[in-house]
C-alpha cells in the first residue's frame, strides 16, 4: 500500500477519539474521527476508509445498525470497540458483519494487532492467498494439506485438519462457533459446540506445548476461536 | 357519612340484602302449605346471616328488618296485614326480630374483624417492606463506602505514577519507569475487575444473572484465568490438577472465569507468600463435578464459614486486607445460578472453597462427537 491506510473511528467519547487519533496517527495511519453513527456513515461514503473502528453505544443510531448499513455497500474491515462484554453482543456484532470485537478497556498493542490482521485480510482478498502459514514451530501447508512441527509431520484426523486449516486461513480473526461448525461440519451441526470443544482439545494436545495455556488456538469466551499466526 | 358513600352503600349493600329477603319470601310463600311458622322463621334467618356476612353489618340489620316485616305480612295471620292477633305469634315475631338482629350483628362484626385482620396484615407487610428497603439502603451505603475506598486505592497509584512520569524526574530508560508503567496497567486491570464484580453483584441482586450455558472444558477456563494473572510467581504458585478425562461441563465461560478469578484472588489475599494454591476437579457420581480451590492460608473460625459468602463480610479488619467483600458472594450467586452449591472448609494445613456443578444440561450429559482415525 503506497498511501497511509485510512481509519475511520466512530465513537461518541471524545477521550477515546483523542487517544486513538494520537496513537494511530503516531503509527502513520490517517485517522478520521466521527462522533455519531450518521456522521460516520456520511464520512465513510464521502471518503471510503480502509478500516472502520466502531463503538456500539452511539447517541443516534445503534452500532449494529451502522454495521449492517456499511455492509450494504462495502466489505472494508470493521473492528467493534465497545464496553459491552456479553457474548450475545459480540456474536450479534460479528453476525452483522463486523470482523473483530475488542472490549474496552483495551490494550493498544491488541488493537494494533487486530488492525494489522484486518488490513492483511482485506488485502489478501484481492491478491494471491498465502498457502503456507507458520505459527511458532508449526507450519501449515494449505496446498499440500501437511502440518509440521520443526519439519516433522503432525498426524491429524480429517476433521482436525479441516478445522485447523479453516482457523489458519483466517489467522488473527475471531471465528464464531457457528461459523466454524457450519464450515467444518455442516450447517445442521451449528449448535454442536461440544464437537468443537472436543476437537479443539485434541488439536491443542497435538499442537500446543501446554494445551491448558494455548499459544496458537485462542479461546474467545462464549464467542469462538482465534488462530494466532506469526 | 358523605352522601355519595351512602348512595353507593345503599345500592351495593342494602338493595341486594332486601332483594335476598324478597327472594326468600317468594320461595317460602310458594311452600307455605308444607312449612310451619317456626320453620319459616328459622329459614328467614339464613338470608339475614348471609347478608350480614357478605354485605356487612348495616345490610344485615336491613335484611333483619325486612325479614321481620315480610314474615309478619305474609305468614302471620291475619295474612297480608302487619297486625298480629295471637299472643304466641307476637312472641315468635319478637324473638325472631331479636335473633335476626343479634345474628346479623355477630356475623357483621366477625366480617369487619376479618377485614381489620386483613388490613393489619397489609400494614405489617408494608412495615416489613419498609424494613427491607431500609436494609437495602444500609447495604447501598456500605457498598458505596467500601467501593469508593476500593476505587481510590488504584486511582491513587495511577495518579502518583503518571504525575511522576510527567515530572521528568524519572529517566526514560530506567527500571523505575517500567515499574511505574506496570503499576498503572495492573491498577487499571484491577479497576476493571472491580467494575465487573459490581455489575455482576447488581445482576445477582436483580435476579438478572442468567448463565449462557454451553459445553465447556473446565481445565481450559481455569488455565486461561491462571495465565492472565499478573501475580509474582515467588509469592504464590498456582497448580491446576484437573483430570484430562473430565467430561464437558455446561457452564457460562465468562462467569466461571469470574468465579476462578475471585477464588484465586481471595487465596492471594489470605494465604502467606511462598505457598501453593491448588485447583482440583473431579467427577462425583454420574452427574456432578466437584471443584476445589485450596490454599495454605489460616483456618477460618467455624462460625464464619457460612458468613464469608455474605456481601461485605470479611473475616479480618477492613484496613488490613483490601477488597470490597463482594468476591465470594458473587461466586455464590454464579454457582447457584448454575444449579450448583458452594461452601468453605478448613483443611489440615489450609483452607478450601469447594463447589459442585451439575454435569447435565436439560437432563442430558455432553454428547460425544463421532470418532475418526488419523490419516
Amino acid at each position: 500500500m503506497s498511501t497511509a491506510p485510512h481509519i475511520l473511528v466512530i465513537d461518541d467519547e471524545p477521550q477515546i477519539l483523542r487517544a486513538l487519533k494520537t496513537i494511530l496517527g503516531e503509527k502513520k495511519f490517517k485517522v478520521t474521527p466521527a462522533a455519531n453513527g450518521e456522521e460516520g456513515l456520511a464520512l465513510a461514503a464521502a471518503n471510503p476508509p480502509d478500516i472502520v473502528i466502531l463503538d456500539l453505544g452511539l447517541p443516534d443510531i445503534d452500532g449494529f445498525e451502522v454495521c449492517s448499513r456499511l455492509r450494504e455497500w462495502t466489505q472494508c474491515p470493521i473492528i467493534v470497540l465497545s464496553v459491552r462484554e456479553s457474548e450475545r453482543d459480540k456474536v450479534a456484532a460479528l453476525d452483522k458483519g463486523a470482523d473483530d470485537y475488542l472490549v474496552k478497556p483495551f490494550g493498544i498493542e491488541e488493537l494494533l494487532a487486530r488492525v494489522r490482521v484486518a488490513l492483511r485480510h482485506a488485502g489478501g482478498t484481492k491478491g494471491s492467498k498465502e498457502t503456507k502459514i507458520t505459527a511458532g514451530a508449526i507450519t501449515i501447508d494449505l496446498a499440500w494439506h501437511i502440518v509440521t512441527r520443526n519439519g516433522e509431520e503432525i498426524k491429524l484426523t480429517a476433521t482436525e485438519y479441516k478445522l485447523l486449516a479453516y482457523l489458519a486461513a483466517n489467522a488473527g480473526r475471531v471465528l464464531t462457533h457457528q461459523a466454524i461448525l457450519t464450515h467444518v461440519w455442516d450447517p445442521a451441526d451449528a449448535d454442536h459446540v461440544e464437537y468443537l470443544r472436543v476437537y479443539m482439545r485434541q488439536l491443542r494436545k497435538k499442537l500446543e506445548a501446554d494445551p491448558e495455556r494455548p499459544e496458537f488456538i485462542i479461546t474467545e469466551p462464549g464467542v469462538g476461536y482465534r488462530f494466532l499466526a506469526d | 357519612m358523605p352522601r355519595s358513600s351512602f348512595v353507593s352503600d345503599f345500592l351495593l349493600r342494602y338493595i341486594p340484602a332486601i332483594f335476598s329477603i324478597a327472594l326468600t319470601t317468594a320461595l317460602l310463600f310458594f311452600m307455605r302449605g308444607i312449612l310451619d311458622t317456626p320453620i319459616i322463621a328459622l329459614l328467614y334467618l339464613l338470608p339475614v346471616g348471609a347478608s350480614a356476612s357478605v354485605w356487612g353489618l348495616g345490610a344485615g340489620i336491613v335484611a333483619a328488618l325486612s325479614a321481620f316485616l315480610s314474615f309478619n305480612y305474609f305468614f302471620i295471620s291475619p295474612h297480608f296485614t302487619l297486625t298480629v292477633h295471637s299472643p304466641s305469634d307476637l312472641v315468635v315475631l319478637f324473638v325472631f326480630l331479636v335473633v335476626a338482629v343479634v345474628l346479623s350483628q355477630l356475623v357483621g362484626r366477625a366480617r369487619e374483624g376479618q377485614a381489620l385482620a386483613v388490613e393489619k396484615a397489609r400494614l405489617t407487610e408494608i412495615e416489613s417492606r419498609a424494613k427491607v428497603l431500609e436494609e437495602s439502603d444500609r447495604m447501598k451505603s456500605a457498598l458505596l463506602s467500601s467501593v469508593s475506598h476500593e476505587l481510590r486505592t488504584p486511582l491513587a497509584t495511577i495518579k502518583a505514577a503518571t504525575t511522576s512520569l510527567r515530572s521528568g524526574e524519572v529517566k526514560w530508560e530506567s527500571k523505575a519507569r517500567q515499574e511505574l508503567l506496570e503499576a498503572i496497567e495492573d491498577e487499571t486491570d484491577h479497576l476493571n475487575l472491580l467494575v465487573g464484580n459490581l455489575l455482576n453483584m447488581s445482576r445477582i441482586e436483580a435476579n438478572a444473572l442468567k448463565p449462557e450455558r454451553q459445553w465447556n472444558l473446565l481445565p481450559e477456563i481455569a488455565g486461561s484465568v491462571v495465565a492472565r494473572m499478573h501475580h509474582p510467581l515467588e509469592e504464590h504458585q498456582i497448580i491446576v490438577e484437573i483430570p484430562e478425562d473430565l467430561p464437558l461441563v455446561p457452564v457460562d465461560y465468562s462467569q466461571m472465569e469470574q468465579v476462578f478469578t475471585n477464588l484465586i484472588n481471595n487465596s492471594f489475599k489470605y494465604a502467606p507468600a511462598g505457598t501453593t494454591i491448588r485447583i482440583r476437579a473431579e467427577k462425583e457420581g454420574a452427574n456432578i463435578v466437584r471443584v476445589q480451590v485450596e490454599n495454605e492460608g489460616p483456618p477460618v473460625p467455624a462460625d464464619d464459614l457460612d458468613r464469608i459468602f455474605e456481601k461485605f463480610h470479611r473475616i479480618t479488619a477492613a484496613d488490613r486486607i483490601t477488597g470490597t467483600g463482594l468476591g465470594l458472594s458473587i461466586c455464590k450467586g454464579i454457582i447457584e445460578a448454575h444449579g450448583g452449591k458452594i461452601w468453605a472448609e478448613n483443611l489440615p494445613g489450609g483452607f478450601a472453597i469447594i463447589f459442585i456443578l451439575p454435569l447435565s444440561m436439560d437432563g442430558k450429559l455432553a454428547p460425544e462427537p463421532p470418532r475418526e482415525s488419523e490419516t
